[in-house]
C-alpha cells in the first residue's frame, strides 16, 4: 500500500519535473536571483542584511512554490487534459498533489542550495532552520490557494496572469526581504497581514533578528491563514464528479 | 455481469445547458462499444460521466457492477480514459509519457518499462520512443496518447475520438491495437462520428443523437433497421427535382440519394427522374444512421 502510494507521487513528479530538466535555465535563474539578491542586501544591511537573504528566500521561495509553481503545474495539467487522465485512474488527489509539490520543490532546492556556502560563512544554520520549518506552514497555505484558483479559474491556461501577481507583490512589497521594524508602529500590523511577512516575522523573532510586535500577533495570523486557506480549498477544489 | 451500463444518464448544468439527456446501454465484458453521434451529440459528457469526472445529473452508471457514484475509487482502480483533447506535454519523450503514467497509476519501474516498449511495437512508435514529443507529428503525438491508456491494460478503457485528426495508416494501427486490447481481457467504450470506423471496429454501436440513444446493436442488426438495402447517388443537374416528401430520397441539391429495396427498383427510380447515375451501392452504417435519426435531425 505504501510503496503503491510512493509510486504514485513518483510518477506524478516524473511527468511534472520533465520540463525542468529539459528547460534548467529555469534552475539557474533561480540560483542567480539568490545571489544578486543576497549582493544587494550585503550592500545595503552588511552581514545583518545577508542574514536577512536566508529568511526571506526560504519563506518566500517556499510561498511562490506553492500559489504559483503548484498552480501553474495543476494549471497546465487542465489544460492538456493530462488532469483528466489522472482523474479516471487509480490516483487520489494526495498522490497527485504531492507529485506535483515533489517536482516543483527543484526551484527552492536550487536556491537553498546556493545558499548552504553563505549559512555556512554566517553560521546562520538556526536561521535556515526555523525557515524551513516556519515555510512548511507557508508552503501548506500557498498549495491550497494556488489550487483554489487553479481549479476553479474559467480559463486556466492563463493562471498564471492570476498567480503571477499573487505571489510575487506578497514576497517584495511587505517585510520578506527586510524586517518589519524599520516601518512605522502602526504600519508594522499592517504589513504583517499577509502570510509571508508573518511568517518571516515569526523567524526573525525566533532567530533574534528584530522583534517588530508581540509575537502572537504574527502566530495569530498565520493560523487564520491556515484556516482560511483549509476552508477555501476545500469548498472549491474538486477531483472529478463535478 | 455487463462491463458497463449507463441508465438513463442525464447531465444538466446549472445553466440549463444539457450535455446528456437521456443515455442507456449496456456493454459486454471484452468488446468494443462504440457511441456514435454528431458533434454535440452527448458522447463526451456520457464518456465524462462514465468516467467519475462529470456527476450525473439524474440516472446511474455501473462499471463492472460498481457505481459510478457511489463506489468512485472501485470504479477508477478499473479504468482509464483517453480524453478527446488530449495534449501530450511536448517536454515529454514518448517513453516518459508512457512509463511515468504507469508509474503514476501505481506501476513499478520495471513493469511499467516492460508495457511501455511492447505498446510502442504495437502502436509503430518505436524508432520515434525518445524523441521529444514536440518533434512528432500530429498523428505520432495522438498515439502516444493512445498507447499511454492501451498500456495501463485497465478492466474498463474510455477513448474520446482517439482517431481524430489521424490518418488512414494511423487509424489502422489504433484499430489493431484496439482490437489486440480487448483480446487481453479489457472492455473499450470508444467515441466517434466516423461511421467508417464504427462499422469497421466495433462490437456494438450506440447512435446518440441530442443528448438521447436512438438505437443501439451491432452493426448489421442497425443496417437491417432500414427498409431498404440499395443506394443509388444520381446527379440533380437541373436542380429541379424536389423530393423532400418522398423518404427515400435524400436531396442533396445537386445530387440526389436515392435509397431502394433492391438494384433494379433504385435504377427504375432514377431512370423515371432522368438523373445521371453516379454510383449504385449497398446501404451502410451512415444510412442507418441518418434513417434511424430522421435524416440526423
Amino acid at each position: 500500500m505504501l510503496l503503491e502510494a510512493l509510486r504514485k507521487i513518483y510518477g506524478i513528479a516524473y511527468l511534472a519535473s520533465r520540463w525542468i530538466f529539459r528547460q534548467p535555465a529555469w534552475l539557474v535563474q533561480s540560483v542567480l536571483r539568490v545571489v544578486g539578491f543576497a549582493i544587494l542586501l550585503y550592500a545595503w544591511g552588511g552581514l545583518e542584511g545577508l542574514k536577512n537573504i536566508i529568511v526571506a528566500w526560504i519563506i518566500g521561495g517556499l510561498w511562490s512554490t506553492g500559489v504559483n509553481i503548484v498552480a501553474q503545474e495543476v494549471g497546465w495539467h487542465r489544460v492538456s487534459r493530462l488532469q483528466d487522465m489522472l482523474i479516471a485512474s487509480p490516483i487520489r488527489p494526495i498522490h497527485y498533489l504531492m507529485g506535483s509539490f515533489t517536482s516543483s520543490l527543484l526551484f527552492p532546492m536550487a536556491g537553498l542550495a546556493s545558499m548552504i556556502p553563505l549559512a555556512f560563512i554566517l553560521n546562520a544554520w538556526n536561521i535556515v532552520l526555523l525557515s524551513l520549518i516556519t515555510g512548511i506552514v507557508v508552503l501548506l497555505i500557498s498549495i491550497m490557494i494556488g489550487l483554489a484558483i487553479v481549479m476553479r479559474v474559467e480559463r486556466p491556461v492563463n493562471v498564471s496572469a492570476i498567480t503571477n501577481p499573487i505571489a510575487w507583490p506578497l514576497v517584495i512589497i511587505p517585510p520578506v526581504y527586510y524586517p518589519a521594524w524599520i516601518l512605522p508602529e502602526p504600519l508594522r500590523y499592517i504589513s504583517l497581514i499577509v502570510p509571508t511577512s508573518a511568517s518571516a516575522e515569526i523567524v526573525r523573532q525566533l532567530a533574534g533578528l528584530g522583534v517588530s510586535v508581540n509575537i502572537l500577533f504574527p502566530i495569530i495570523v498565520v493560523m487564520i491563514w491556515v484556516l482560511i486557506s483549509i476552508v477555501l480549498s476545500s469548498r472549491v477544489i474538486r477531483w472529478g464528479l463535478e | 455481469m455487463e462491463a458497463i451500463v449507463a441508465n438513463e444518464l442525464a447531465k444538466i448544468y446549472p445553466n440549463g445547458v444539457w450535455g446528456a439527456i437521456n443515455v442507456s446501454f449496456v456493454t459486454s465484458p471484452r468488446s468494443i462499444t462504440v457511441l456514435l453521434g454528431p458533434n454535440g451529440a452527448g458522447k463526451t459528457t456520457t464518456v465524462r460521466m462514465l468516467a467519475t469526472l462529470l456527476k450525473p445529473t439524474k440516472g446511474y452508471g455501473l462499471i463492472l457492477g460498481y457505481d459510478i457514484v457511489r463506489d468512485v475509487w472501485e470504479v477508477r482502480k478499473r479504468i482509464a480514459l483517453c480524453p478527446q483533447d488530449v495534449s501530450v506535454d511536448i517536454n515529454w519523450t514518448p517513453w516518459e509519457a508512457v512509463k511515468g503514467f504507469l508509474m503514476a497509476r501505481g506501476w513499478g519501474i520495471g513493469d511499467a518499462e516492460r508495457e511501455a516498449m511492447r505498446w510502442f511495437e504495437e502502436l509503430e512508435l518505436w524508432d520515434v520512443r525518445k524523441r521529444l514529443v514536440a518533434h512528432l507529428s500530429g498523428g505520432q503525438r495522438k498515439r502516444v496518447a493512445v498507447a499511454m491508456v492501451l498500456a495501463t491494460n485497465a478492466d474498463v478503457l474510455f477513448l474520446d475520438e482517439p482517431t481524430s485528426g489521424l490518418d488512414v495508416a494511423g487509424k489502422y494501427k489504433v484499430w489493431k491495437a484496439l482490437r489486440t486490447t480487448i483480446k487481453s481481457g479489457s472492455t473499450i467504450l470508444l467515441t466517434t462520428h466516423d461511421m467508417g470506423e464504427a462499422e469497421i471496429i466495433s462490437d456494438k454501436v450506440v447512435f446518440v443523437s441530442k443528448g438521447v440513444v436512438v438505437a443501439e446493436g451491432k452493426v448489421e442488426s442497425l443496417i437491417s433497421k432500414v427498409p431498404y438495402t440499395y443506394k443509388v447517388i444520381v446527379k440533380n443537374t437541373k436542380n429541379r427535382i424536389k423530393h423532400s416528401e418522398d423518404d427515400r430520397i435524400l436531396d442533396l441539391g445537386d445530387r440526389l440519394i436515392i435509397y431502394a429495396k433492391s438494384k433494379e427498383e433504385a435504377l427504375a427510380l432514377a431512370s423515371e427522374i432522368n438523373a445521371e447515375t453516379i454510383s449504385i451501392s449497398k446501404i451502410s452504417l451512415e444510412d442507418a444512421y441518418l434513417y434511424l435519426t430522421k435524416r440526423g435531425e
